[in-house]
Formats: structure tokens, sequence, C-alpha cells
């Protein structure tokens, strides 16, 4: 074989073995903690360690146990649901002229829009509360929904405006020359097109929002508290096994949500495909 | 039958429309009466306006001036859904998550029809494009003549006043496009339906017609029935565009009897006055099609001739493509008909040959720019 050829299969195999070892040592980085943390969830002791000491399912009791986590799960969930809807009206809408609209200024609009995803969330947390303050409302339910609403919101915006662009506007102008009206053209032609990308967005703006504690250290004040919240001062007074079964369940609930959306859009890709 | 642009009530009217975006204009002062169940087309290359006019009339744009007027009614404040015009998009535009019945049946579920009517007229439309069957696929299930036959039926379902079609077979390969272009035809003409398309493709314009409007710069420069299109080109332009042509520089000697002298390439020929008359000396395009030249071996007694030698002879199946020089400069293209009997010779690249003009009443005269339409012309 010349050496050429030769050295030409080497650089090929070394590139191969290179991806591949960056690949699977970067996901093991990533998923390892999470994995460790899991797993330890499970022990039967009364420390969190790994391995852990015997298998049960003794913390996830003790949580069921624990009134304040169930309360700032179920709060949780519901603060995650609310603002994801109201992310997903908002986002949608904003969508539209982002991506169909000719005005100026377009292109800064999206930069604006998309700047909750870039800045600090910490300064959008302490700013938020010092506005909420100023204008003299009351910490609660309402307006912790609203404040996590400001930074998921980018996610709906970015994959509705993926899909959209991707749709053919002649489908909207068929819709019109067929005697639908602007509200039907939307709701019977263009929003079945662009479910995919809503819940793709929508699956994103949910686990921002349901494991976001930075914003919400700021505005759910002492009587709204969320789980990350709960799980957070836990780890910080007892640091006990339910800390790790309580991200155990976050763990559980992001993979879910994550599957859901997979599952939804699957099922609209067979529709349409 | 060939309906008359002069009915006393055309389905379409235009009435010096204009489009302009910003500086740009798009759509110049254009006027054109459309009779019930006639087939116009509006041809002209890319950015002549042709498709910013089409959406004018749809009401995707509104016209910066003029008046659309559909069956006595001006539209220009008419939302496009209240128009009842149907179009069919290059792409066809079917609705990706419904099926092929469900896409049929939109149209008639906008305007709230009973829903037995609805399942009813859907049948109907998909037996019409030959499609019964098809009822519970998906467009992607089609094949691109498939999906143009669905988008033609879910707008024929509607029965709108005007049909549009932008370009819709531009995106299918030749031998169906031709097939498709029949069919839609027939389909049309059955149904004596008013129809604007839009193409760039002269061929398909002139095989679909009863007019073809022909646009440059967002205007329309000759509106008329498809032969006398070919036959006696407004201008240039026109000339140029439609098929192919010598445009010759020539120069005016003077008048005799009704019949204009003009030298072309060294050649007097006599041409009947169809135009002003133009003073001798003035230098003028003259435009010979190549099927009005023939090529022959003996010098003509009766007629006048160019001397040339043959430098390019193309088969093109019916035809036989020739190019031959004559002089140092000129290049005249001729097609012959391969089985013509007088002229069944067929010519080789060297051969030395008289070129006449067959029918000198079918030689155009145009005043002379000659920037625009040089004689050296390459096939």
């Amino acid at each position: 074989m010349p050496a050429g050829r030769l050295g030409g299969r080497v650089g090929h195999v070394t590139f191969w073995v290179a991806i591949w070892t960056l690949a699977l040592g970067g996901l093991l980085y990533l998923l390892l903690p999470t994995l460790i943390i899991v797993v330890a969830s499970f022990t039967a002791g009364e420390y969190i360690t790994f391995p852990p000491q015997g298998l049960s399912l003794r913390w996830f009791t003790r949580l069921m146990a624990l009134a304040e986590v169930r309360v700032s799960a179920w709060r949780s969930l519901i603060v995650a649901t609310a603002a994801t809807a109201v992310a997903v009206v908002l986002g949608v809408a904003a969508a539209f002229p982002l991506v169909r609209g000719r005005f100026a200024g377009r292109e800064a609009l999206n930069a604006f829009l998309m700047s909750p995803l870039i800045l600090p969330s910490l300064v959008y947390g302490l700013a938020a509360l010092m506005f909420v303050s100023a204008i003299g409302l009351p910490l609660s339910v309402p307006v912790l929904v609203l404040s996590h609403v400001a930074i998921i919101v980018p996610y709906v915006i970015r994959t509705t405006a993926a899909s959209l662009a991707l749709l053919d506007p002649h489908l909207e102008e068929a819709a019109r020359s067929l005697g639908a009206n602007a509200w039907k053209t939307f709701l019977r032609v263009i929003l079945p097109n662009l479910l995919p990308g809503i819940a793709t967005g929508a699956a994103f703006a949910f686990i921002s929002s349901f494991d976001n504690l930075t914003v919400s250290l700021f505005l759910a004040g002492p009587r709204v508290e969320t789980l990350p919240i709960r799980l957070f001062a836990m780890i910080n007074f007892d640091f006990d096994p339910a800390a790790a079964a309580i991200s155990a369940v976050l763990v559980l609930i992001t993979f879910a949500v994550v599957l859901l959306a997979h599952w939804a859009v699957g099922l609209t890709r067979v529709i349409r495909l | 039958m060939t309906p008359s642009p002069t009915n006393a009530r055309p389905d379409l009217r235009l009435v010096d429309v204009s489009r302009r975006y910003g500086p740009v204009t798009a759509v110049d002062r254009v006027s054109l009466d459309v009779a019930p169940g006639e087939f116009v087309t509006l041809l002209g290359p890319s950015g002549c306006g042709k498709t910013t006019l089409l959406k004018c009339i749809a009401g995707f744009l509104p016209p910066s001036e003029g008046q659309v007027v559909l069956r006595d009614e001006v539209m220009n404040d008419v939302l496009p859904h209240l128009r009842n015009i149907g179009i069919v998009f290059q792409h066809y535009a079917l609705f990706p998550h419904m099926t092929v019945a469900d896409n049929v049946a939109f149209g008639l579920r906008m305007r709230k029809r009973a829903r037995t009517a609805i399942a009813g007229r859907v049948q109907e439309m998909l037996r019409l494009v030959r499609l019964p069957g098809f009822a519970d696929r998906y467009p992607h299930q089609l094949s691109g003549g498939q999906q143009q036959r669905v988008a033609l039926a879910r707008v024929l379902a509607v029965e709108p006043v005007l049909l549009l079609l932008d370009e819709p077979f531009g995106a299918l390969d030749k031998k169906l496009r031709v097939e498709m272009q029949l069919e839609v035809k027939q389909l049309v003409a059955l149904l004596g339906m008013t129809t604007i398309f839009v193409t760039h493709d002269q061929e398909e314009a002139m095989r679909m017609s009863d007019r073809v409007a022909i646009m440059h710069a967002g205007r329309i420069v000759q509106c008329a029935a498809p032969e006398v299109i070919y036959d006696r080109p407004c201008d240039l332009f026109v000339a140029d565009f439609i098929g192919s042509s010598n445009l010759l520089d020539g120069r005016i000697r003077g008048t005799s009897a009704g019949r204009l002298r003009v030298e072309v390439a060294g050649v007097p020929l006599e041409v009947p006055c169809h135009a002003s008359v133009r003073p001798a000396g003035e230098d003028v395009v003259v435009m010979v099609r190549p099927e009005n030249l023939a090529l022959s071996e003996t010098w003509p007694s009766d007629r006048p001739a160019w001397a040339g030698v043959v430098s390019l002879a193309l088969h093109t199946g019916p035809v036989m493509e020739y190019e031959v020089v004559v002089g140092e400069t000129w290049r005249l293209r001729v097609s012959r008909p391969r089985m013509q009997v007088e002229s069944a010779r067929v010519w080789a690249k060297g051969d030395r040959v008289a070129v006449t003009v067959v029918d000198l009443k079918a030689v155009r005269i145009f005043h002379g720019d000659t920037a625009g339409a040089t004689s050296v012309r390459s096939l």
C-alpha cells in the first residue's frame, strides 16, 4: 500500500476516533451527575451517598409525607402550565410580524424579544421585583407566572418563527382566495402546520419555568414557594436523601415533558408527511 | 369560438391599474377587458409585472392607482376572501394537513354549504379531474400532476367568477406539462371559465390562449390573438420575445406603388407597405422569421436572393435549423421542415446556397433602434 494512501487511512480512522471520544465523553460528563443523584435517591440509608446503601423508596414516601413539598410541587406545575399557556399565545402572535412582516426595525425587535435568553435571569429577577413593588403589586402566583412568561416566551417565538418561515406563504393566499377570512385562515390552515414548532417551544418553555430558581427566588415571596425553591431550602438546611428524591422527580417530569413534545411533534409529522 | 373582447359586459375589467413599490413602478397603467369565458395570458419575462398584476386582481395587493372591476363591481377595497376569484399556484399550495377531499371541500365549508351538498360536490369535482378514489389521500402521497388536478378541483368547486393560473405548469416536467396544458385548456373550456393565465413560457401562452397580453416593464405592449402576436408583432420587443426571428439592419430606399423598397444586407426587398410611409434613407430593422426563408442551390430568376454559406445545420426532429453566413457579418437563421417535398434537400455545413424570402407580406419593418437588435445572432 502506498505511503500516501496509508496516511489517508490513518487520518480517516483518527478523525472518527476523535469525534466519538469527544461525543461520548461530553455526553457522559453531562449526564453522569444527574444519573448519580437519581441513583442516590433510592438509598435505604440516612445520608446521600454514592453508591447508595441498599435500595428503597423510603425517601420518596417521605416526600409524599412532607406537606410543603406537595404544595410547592403542585404550585410549580400550575405556574409552569399557566406561564407556558400565556407564552404560547404571546409567542405565536409575536412570531407572525417577525417572519411575515415587512417593517423597519424588524431585526431589532427580533433581538429585543430574544433578549431574556441572553440577559442574566438573576438581573431580570431583581428588575422584575423592583418593577412589581414600584407599581404596588403584591407578590402572588399571577405575578410569578407573568415573570416566568417573560423569560420563557423567546423559546416559543423562536421555534414558531422557524416553522412559519418554512411554511409556503401561498397556503395563506390559497385559503384567502377560497373564502376564508383572516381568522379562519389562521386557525384552519396556518396553526395546524405550526403545531410541531409550537409543541417544541412549549416543551422548552414549560421546563424552563418548572425548574426556574433565580427569578422565582426574587418573586416567589414567603407564601408562594415553588419546587426548586423548596429543593434549594432543603439542601441548605437538612441535606438528606429527600433532596435527591426531589431531584429525581424533577428529572422525571422534564423527561416526561420532552417525550410528550416529541410524541406530539412525531404525531403531526405522521399526519403531514 | 373566440369570444370578442368587445362584449357588452366583461367579467374582468382593468382600468389604468398601476402598482408602485416606493420609486419602482411594477405595474404601469394597465387596462384590459376580459370577456366571459375568455382565456387571456399575461406573458412576459420575469420582472415584467405580471405576477404583481395578478396579485392586484386577486386582492393580495391594492393597486396604487386605477380600478379592478369584476362583473361591473369595483373590487379595489374588497378583501380577497370576498372576491370569489380562484387561484392555482405554481406549487399548488395544497393544505398539507388535509386529505384531498378536505382540500376540495375547504372553499365550500368556508361558504357554509350543507354537509351532504359538500360531499356530493367533492365527489363530482374529483371525477371531473379524473381522480375519483383519491379522496382520502394526503397531498404528499400524490404526484405533481395529481396535485395540480386537486388544486384545480379545489378552486373549481366553489365556481369562481374568475380563474387565475399563476405559472401552474412550471414545476412539471416537459411531457407532463404538455398533457396538463391540454387537460386544463379542455376543462376550462368545458366549464366556460373566464381565465387569466400568467406565464413566461411563450409556447405555453400561444398554445392555450384566446388572447396573449405581452408585458414589458410593467405595461401591456400588445394584446391580441396568438397568431396576430406572432405574425404582426407591434414592436421590436415583441418581435424579439415571441418566436425566433432574424432582426436585420436595413435602409429605406423609397416607395413605389404601395411597396416599400428596403435594402437588407446588400439586397433590395420590395415589401408591401403595411405601416406609415417612411422617408428614404431611414435606418430600420427588418424582421424575417426563420421559416420564411428558403435555401436553394441555383440562383432564383424571379426574386432577389442572398448568396451565403451554411455554417451550422441542426436536426431538431421535424425541422432542420440552419445558420447561413452572408457576406462578412450577416448570419441568417433558416428553418425548413424536413418532409417538405420541394425542399427535401438537407444542407450540410459548408454548402453554398442562395437564400430567398418565401413570403414578402410576412416581413415586418420597425423603426431602427438597432442597438437592441443586431444583425449578428447566433443560433
